[in-house]
């Protein structure tokens, strides 16, 4: 049973007045046990602490008397029984070959026979109807590779293709967007054509399908997903009128979170380090997009200021415990990767001056494998040109270009490891 | 697949994140785990290295979990170099050899210290034969490389690799010219825990080496370091004292790995580490009869440090190091009323990501397990605690990462770890198990302590919940006031009214529910009709 605690001393900062003192900086507590601020949704307050779940089911050898989390791929777990294989979406168009190559050491690349699925296309990009383009996604769960294919549909890739047979949505003629995981389920919004979009996620273990909560219709086309296993994001951005807005999930609903400023749309969002990172769109010379901060305690502020004007920030990647974003902006043209080590934002690699970006390169998706990140460039608006590139940075800070002049979807996957 | 690393008793275990599953870590043959210490790991290079428990510091691969030992020892004997039968050098040569170990891909992981330098030979227009090139023990080494001078020099430049651990000699005519610019590497093992009986107290990544102390009584207020981006490069010369040294048995007592400087703790000062490489690294005071006790209560957030000294937590960031603990919960850490202060330096601190808190597991008072812990939230200042830990034993605290995002964890001397941040309202050893949440509220005074109040009904307004009660209790009168009116609210309701509270200077309250799968979340609360008795 659980035991009192000793008495307090008399009080923190002293004596206070009366009034509504549990959600104000001046009217702190004298003591509490077992409880902690909430202070998300603007309906803080305090609340219970809730029980603490078993990570592993059985016990270790002994007492736990340190650990150490290792951001590293390992095999020590069952994961495939051999190296693990980066796999790189193409465009199969008529001539151009398979849909998915793939490397076991991230220089030779070799046909995935098996994985004769193409991959949606997966790019940031904002373009000249102030809209951001909706990313196909691939996502990584702990027992297979899934990616959203050319149909829409969630496909899960183990070694063999198996496409996902999901209950019928609402609306027939739903499809599937961005993929995010989180606790074993694999989520993913939905677009209808029309302006409504709805969040479901889907249990790989059970196939049980799940609305999370309801939307408001609202004129928007797209839904970035980002979650830090507490709290649940989506961001709305729209075509015309834009829709700027943030909502978190919160006992099953979702709730307006944060309103961006009156030029700024959601492009992208990533946990990092205990906070949401959200790089925004702008277009039309209205401004520098920005990166914001959500922090753990739900306050929003500007992270990064990107040092050009319009275009969007997205996706973020993190990688050597450090989170990465690409500003793009066709026109003027700028490519530039940004880095943040927790403290700081510093440009990381330039790539219209190092790799001769000239713009097309949209901003693809980025994986970490091998101890490398690789980041793919799809130029779709040259399809069936063959000018897509897959670039790799090393921890130690080297870019290179992996695959020149292939006709990249920009989908990027990991198995096996 | 990202995982844990865990010292579970005299055992290492890696942990999957994502599901739990625990896998065997086997050690080196010889090497043992000491329960009563804690590892050091440092994950650096793509390895993990462990320091202080093991009798013998070793490194791991993650890919494979096997584990090697982090010091090679020297080979014992110097080559012997003679003229060969072929042709191609003239002058005066010396060589020497060091042990070492490639991954898979050819890449050097490990290398000893280098061997006595040989003979000198001299040649004339002759080729160099190498022979009794020393077998290292160490099942680890798969390759030896050999270092020699250019004709008539004195500094051993790397010539070439033996790729096995089996051959004996070697003969070469590489010109001078053609073999490595780069001078021998000065390398020695680790400071501590290279041989059993000495070990590597505390150890910490910064600046893309690692940093560690030796528990060696003469190198216990060094801090010794590796060459950028290796585990195995450690030198003489790689070194910087906190000064002054010998001034207590204590030494070093903590790493602060900030974004640009490295802290070096002691007991009663605070020196700071500043610089990129042994061209300018320099050591500084930065403050003095500060210190830090317990190593483990360390928390870097976002380039601000939290720590744990004899009379409260402290946090140094660029605007220097300030107690935050002293104007608001003084008595935690200065009488021995709440927590054990003989055992201050077994404390252990944590980060909590979604309360945006510090929390520092403490021994309460007249027990020796972790079984409290205070938090302070970063956002408000706020400090909130002491709570207990009832379910299981809490012997540690860090951050786990899934899928991106991170895990506050606490470990136990049940051998599991715990995952903090979770929505279900019950404790962990069974679902029927309650929580015991309860929370008292500083002495409300109208901004005068000394006049009688007249304190009205209390109106609470709170999360709407499935179901249960909340208990409120009045504490009216001075500080000393005994429990009064106690009343139950519904916690289904939102808001309710309740009772008048009573007459005194004073009121507190304390908000308490013990009911399992059952929460509550105040928003606020106030006390209607409250007036100066006399003077309505």
């Amino acid at each position: 049973m659980p035991r009192e605690l000793p008495d307090y001393l008399v009080g923190q900062k002293g004596l206070n007045l009366v009034a509504s003192p549990l959600h104000t900086p001046d009217g702190g507590l004298l003591v509490a046990q077992n409880v902690e601020y909430i202070r998300v949704f603007g309906a803080g307050g305090i609340g219970t602490r809730g029980g603490l779940a078993r990570l592993n089911a059985s016990p270790l050898a002994g007492a736990v008397l340190a650990f150490t989390y290792v951001p590293l791929a390992t095999n020590a777990f069952g994961g495939g029984g051999g190296p693990a294989t980066l796999l790189v979406a193409l465009e199969p168009g008529a001539s151009l070959g398979v849909p998915w190559i793939g490397s076991t050491d991230g220089a030779a690349f070799s046909t995935i026979a098996a994985l004769t699925e193409p991959a949606l296309y997966a790019y940031w990009a904002p373009d000249n109807t102030n809209e951001v383009s909706r990313p196909g996604a691939v996502s990584l769960a702990s027992d297979a590779f899934y990616f959203v294919n050319d149909s829409r549909q969630l496909v899960k890739w183990n070694g063999a293709t198996q496409t996902i047979p999901l209950p019928a949505f609402p609306a027939s003629v739903e499809n599937i967007y961005s993929l995010t995981v989180l606790s074993g389920l694999i989520y993913f919004d939905t677009h209808n054509g029309a302006p409504s979009e709805t969040v479901y996620s889907w249990n790989p273990s059970t196939g049980v399908l799940t609305q999370i909560g309801t939307l408001t219709t609202v004129t928007g086309e797209y839904v970035p997903i980002g979650t830090n296993n507490v709290t649940l994001l989506i961001g709305l951005a729209a075509t015309i009128p834009a829709a700027r807005e943030v909502y978190a999930l919160s006992g099953g609903s979702w709730l307006l979170d944060h309103t961006l400023g009156a030029a700024e749309i959601p492009a992208s969002m990533l946990p990092f380090g205990g906070a949401f990172y959200l790089g925004t769109l702008r277009s039309g010379s209205s401004g520098a997009p920005i990166v914001l901060a959500r922090s753990g305690a739900g306050v929003w502020s500007t992270s990064l200021t990107a040092s050009d004007v319009d275009g969007a920030f997205g996706p973020f990647v993190e990688f050597d415990g450090k989170l990465f974003v690409c500003h793009w902006e066709p026109s003027a043209p700028v490519t530039k990767i940004y880095v943040f080590d927790g403290a700081s934002w510093t440009l990381d690699e330039d790539l219209v001056s190092s790799f001769g970006f000239d713009g097309t390169e949209h901003p693809g998706q980025a994986v970490v494998f091998d101890g490398a990140l690789y980041w793919a460039f799809p130029r779709p608006d040259d399809f069936p040109a063959e000018n897509g590139s897959l670039l790799k940075r090393t921890a130690a800070g080297a870019w290179s270009q992996v695959i020149n002049n292939r006709c990249l979807t920009g989908a990027l996957g990991v198995v096996g490891a | 697949m990202s995982f844990a690393v865990v010292q579970a008793g005299t055992s290492l275990q890696a942990v999957d994140v994502a599901t739990g599953a625990i896998a065997d870590i086997t050690l080196p043959a010889g090497v043992t785990i000491d329960a009563t210490l804690r590892c050091r790991f440092v994950v650096i290079d793509r390895k993990i290295v462990v320091f202080n428990a093991v009798s013998e510091n070793i490194w791991i691969d993650p890919i494979t979990l096997a584990t090697h030992r982090l010091g090679i020892g020297a080979p014992p004997s110097a080559p012997t170099l003679a003229a060969g039968g072929g042709t191609g050098l003239t002058g005066a040569y010396r060589a020497k050899v060091a042990f070492g170990q490639k991954d898979g891909g050819g890449a050097v992981v490990n290398l000893s210290p280098l061997s006595e330098a040989s003979n000198e030979v001299t040649l004339a227009n002759e080729d160099l034969a190498v022979s009794a090139i020393a077998i290292s023990s160490n099942p680890d080494v798969n390759f030896r490389r050999l270092y020699r001078t250019a004709a008539g020099g004195t500094t051993f430049f790397e010539w070439v690799d033996i790729d096995d651990n089996v051959t004996t000699s070697y003969v070469g005519s590489e010109s001078d010219a053609a073999i490595s610019d780069l001078p021998a590497p000065t390398i020695t093992n680790a400071p501590g825990g290279t041989v059993p009986g000495s070990r590597m107290t505390l150890a910490t990544a910064w600046k893309s080496r690692i940093w560690g102390v030796s528990s060696d009584d003469d190198e216990i207020d060094d801090a010794a370091y590796t060459d950028l981006n290796t585990i195995y490069a450690w030198s003489n010369a790689n070194r910087l004292p906190a000064f002054p040294k010998g001034e207590d048995r204590f030494g070093i007592t903590g790493f602060i790995p900030r974004r640009d400087a490295l802290g070096l703790c002691k007991r009663s000062r605070l020196l700071k580490v500043i610089g990129e490489s042994n061209d300018d690294f320099q050591v500084l005071i930065v403050v003095e009869n500060i210190g830090v006790l317990a190593s483990d209560s360390i928390v870097v957030i976002r380039d601000k440090a939290y720590f744990l000294w004899e009379d409260g937590v402290y946090r140094w960031d660029d605007e220097g190091v300030v107690c935050i603990s002293r104007a608001s919960v003084d008595p935690w850490f200065t009488t021995g009323t709440y927590f054990n202060r003989d055992l201050f330096a077994r404390a252990v601190g944590g980060y909590n990501p979604f309360t945006n808190a510090y929390e520092l597991g403490l021994v309460p008072a007249g027990e020796t397990d972790l079984l409290h812990w205070v938090a302070y939230n970063i956002e408000n200042s706020e400090w909130l605690g002491p709570n207990l830990t009832d379910a299981f034993t809490p012997s540690y605290r860090g951050l786990l990462k899934d899928d991106g995002a991170l895990l506050p964890a606490i470990g136990s001397d049940d051998g599991y770890l715990y995952l903090q941040n979770q929505a279900v309202l019950s404790d962990v050893a069974a679902a029927a198990v309650a929580i015991h949440g309860k929370l008292r509220t500083r002495h409300h005074s109208q901004k005068n302590p000394d006049i009688t109040h007249y304190w009205g009904r209390l109106a609470l307004e709170s999360r709407v919940e499935s179901g249960g009660t909340l208990t409120a209790r009045a504490y009216v009168g001075g500080v000393d006031a005994a429990a009064g009116v106690t009343q139950s609210f519904n916690l289904t309701l939102g808001r309710q009214i309740g009772l008048r509270l009573g007459v005194g200077r004073l009121c507190s309250l304390e908000f308490e529910q013990q009911e399992a799968g059952l929460g509550f979340l105040i928003y606020g609360y106030s006390i209607t009709e409250t007036f100066e008795v006399g003077r309505r």
